[in-house]
Order: structure tokens, then sequence, then C-alpha cells
């Protein structure tokens, strides 16, 4: 890979031998096992794991169980610490992949591998909406996602803590600004999907009172565009 | 995803091969010759065929900007490329999952639909000048394929 010229910055080349760059998450590339030694790895190297649904469900309970209302702090923490880690692997990927640093990646081509990489690790399919961008919002919807899908039924609002976490670090990372990110709709309410607010974390911190309050998203999004007092 | 020769090697653990998995498995190894051999030509037709594409395409298309005909030159590569390595091993599932899934995204990113109406059309009849009859019936199916399936997003036909 190294030592190849790619053909992604608009060289003129028809090298039959010099690869195209392009979906650097082809699950059927990307994901690496080893029936011998049990282990799963990225075709970077890297160490994967899968999660039994029965040990996503058993984390929900058990937390609960043990921590009562405190699970949640203890999911969007873990949340914040697998982003973290989520988004220094995702850099060096695509820095490595495409031979130059994540910041100087093509937009199109940076949220194109970010939804890749989203539904090869089997998270679900990701897709940001940028409608009120200039207001300093996102709104990030997931379909299909296990997380939410294991949660018990118990729960009446979204518990997607452990997404949210992520999520809120992720973006940290990339714009360098402290974000967080809130869940309004949740698929095991019934939702079409799992919806998420990521701004600034100083407009967000009466939002997970909101969500309590049964507040729809639509009524968070639009507490959360007005400007402040 | 395993192709569907690892597929049925999968479904016969610990018996024999059916009369009808040995005749499939047969025609794979016949036809590998013939299938190689329009690899080749595929491999070696590359640069001329995309090349004159892109040509036809700018000629019928002036206005296009730099980067949208570097992005339909890398498409067409990744198209050719795909298409060849799915006839070469009989596995269609390839171009979905290592192709299309991507292409559509970027198509439908850049609003491209308009532009690969042509550039399909263009693509379709170099690879009829380039290849022998014998050859283009080889890859034409599956290039097609990724067409319709790309020109779907805008609700045109495929060319």
């Amino acid at each position: 890979m190294a030592d190849t010229v790619s053909l992604a910055n608009g060289s003129a080349g028809f090298d039959p031998y010099t690869p195209v760059l392009a979906n650097y998450y082809a699950p059927s590339v990307y994901l690496q096992s080893d029936l011998e030694s049990g282990l799963l790895e990225s075709r970077h190297g890297d160490r994967l794991l899968a999660l039994p649904e029965t040990l996503l469900r058993a984390i929900y309970t058990g937390l609960e169980y043990e921590t009562g209302q405190a699970a949640r702090l203890v999911l969007r923490h873990c949340g914040r610490m697998w982003g973290k880690e989520f988004f220094r692997r995702f850099a060096q990927e695509l820095s490595d992949y495409y031979q130059k640093p994540l910041a100087e990646l093509e937009m199109g081509l940076f949220l194109q591998s970010l939804k890749q990489a989203w539904k090869t690790h089997g998270w679900g399919l990701i897709d940001l909406d940028w409608t009120y961008k200039d207001q300093g919002v996102v709104v990030v919807s997931i379909r299909n996602s296990p997380f939410a899908a294991a949660t018990p039924p118990h729960f009446k609002r979204p518990m997607g803590f452990l997404e949210a976490g992520l999520l809120a670090t992720w973006f940290s990372q990339l714009t360098g600004q402290d974000l967080a990110c809130v869940q309004t709709t949740s698929e095991a309410l019934g939702a079409k999907s799992n919806l998420f607010i990521l701004t600034a974390a100083n407009r967000l911190k009466e939002a997970e009172t909101w969500v309590d309050a049964g507040l729809s998203h639509e009524q968070i999004l639009e507490k959360v565009l007005q400007p402040a007092p | 995803m395993v192709s569907p020769l690892e597929q049925m090697l999968i479904e016969a653990e610990a018996r024999y091969l059916t009369s009808e998995q040995l005749d499939q498995l047969k025609a794979y190894v016949l036809g590998w010759p013939k299938r190689q051999h329009v690899y080749r030509a595929l491999r070696e037709g590359e640069a001329q065929m995309v090349g004159r594409t892109l040509e036809a395409l700018q000629k019928e298309m002036p206005n296009l900007s730099p980067q949208v005909v570097d992005l339909c030159r890398r498409h067409l590569l990744l198209l050719l490329r795909h298409s060849a390595l799915a006839m070469l091993l009989q596995d269609e599932n390839l171009l979905k999952e290592r192709l299309i899934d991507w292409m559509e995204e970027e198509v439908r990113l850049y609003g491209l639909q308009n532009v690969y109406e042509v550039a399909h059309r263009l693509f379709q009849q170099e690879l009829k000048d380039c290849l022998q009859p014998g050859e283009l019936e080889f890859i034409r199916p599956l290039i097609t394929r990724v067409q319709a399936a790309l020109l779907a997003l805008s609700g045109l036909p495929a060319a």
C-alpha cells in the first residue's frame, strides 16, 4: 500500500496495478477473522470485538440494577471513551489509506467513509442532517441500531447514552470544540430512527430533563435552536 | 459474504458433491481460460476505454468541472476493475458489497445522475469498440447491472 501512488488525487494515470482508492470499509476486506485463534481484526491489524446481544442486554439491566439512575452516566462515559478511541482509529486508518492527514480529506469522502465504517462495524445506518449547521446544530439519525434493539422493554425513554457519548466525543475530537449529544427518539420506543441532536455542550445542559419530561424531537430541537437569552 | 463457489463447498461438508454441483464446478473450471482471457483484455484495454470515454464525455458536456471529470474517471476505473474481478470469479455479490454501495452514495452526494446517463452510454460504446463480440458478452451484463443500479437512483432507465 505504502509504496504505490494512489489515483485518488486526480493524476491522469491509468496504471492497471495502481489501486483506485474507494471503500476502505468494504466488509469483506475490512473484517478479517482467524478461526484458529478466534481473533477478529480490521485490515489495519487492530483487534475487533464482537458483542453478543445477550451481553448488550445484560449491560443495560446490570448497570440499572447496580447503579440505578447513574447507569446513564456510566453508559455515556463509556461511550465517550469509546468515541475517543474510535476517532483515533478512524483518523489513522483513513490518513494511512489516503496518505494525507484527515483534515485534508475531501468532505464528501470523509462523510461517506464515516457512514461505511458505521455500517461495517454493525452499528446501523448513520446519516447526518446539516439543515441547522449555521445555528451550530447537527441532527444525527441512526437506523437499525443494535444498541436500540437490545434495550430492555421496560425503559420508557431513549437509552442510547452509549451512542450519544460516542457521537459527542467523536465530533468534539473532529472539530476541537466541546460538543454534547442528546438522543430524542429511539427505535426501541417505536420511532423510525434514533435521532440525536449534536451541538455545543452548554446548549444541551437541560436537554436530558426535556427528554425525561416527554418532549418530542421537534420540541427539543426548537428549544435548542432558540438564541440564548 | 462468501462467493457462490465457496458456499457450494461449505454445503458439501462431509458428503459428496451432487452431480449438479459437479457440473457447476466443471463449468466454472472449463470457463476459466476464457474468463482469464477477457480479464486480460480488459486490463490491457482499460486506459484506452476509460480515456476515450472521458474525452467523448467532455465533448458532449463541455462544462463539467475537473472535479467531476476526475470522479468519473475514478468511477469508471472502479466499475471496470470490480466487474472484471466479479466476472473472473463469477461472483456478482462482490459488486454490490464493494462497488455499488459506495458509488451510489457518491452519485447521490455530488448529483451525478445526469452526467452518468451520458457517461454510461459512451462507456458501453467504448466496450463494444474495444472488445471482440465473444469477449463483450462476458463483461457486459455485470457493467450493465452496476449502471442500472446507479441510474435507478434518479428513476432513469438504464443505458
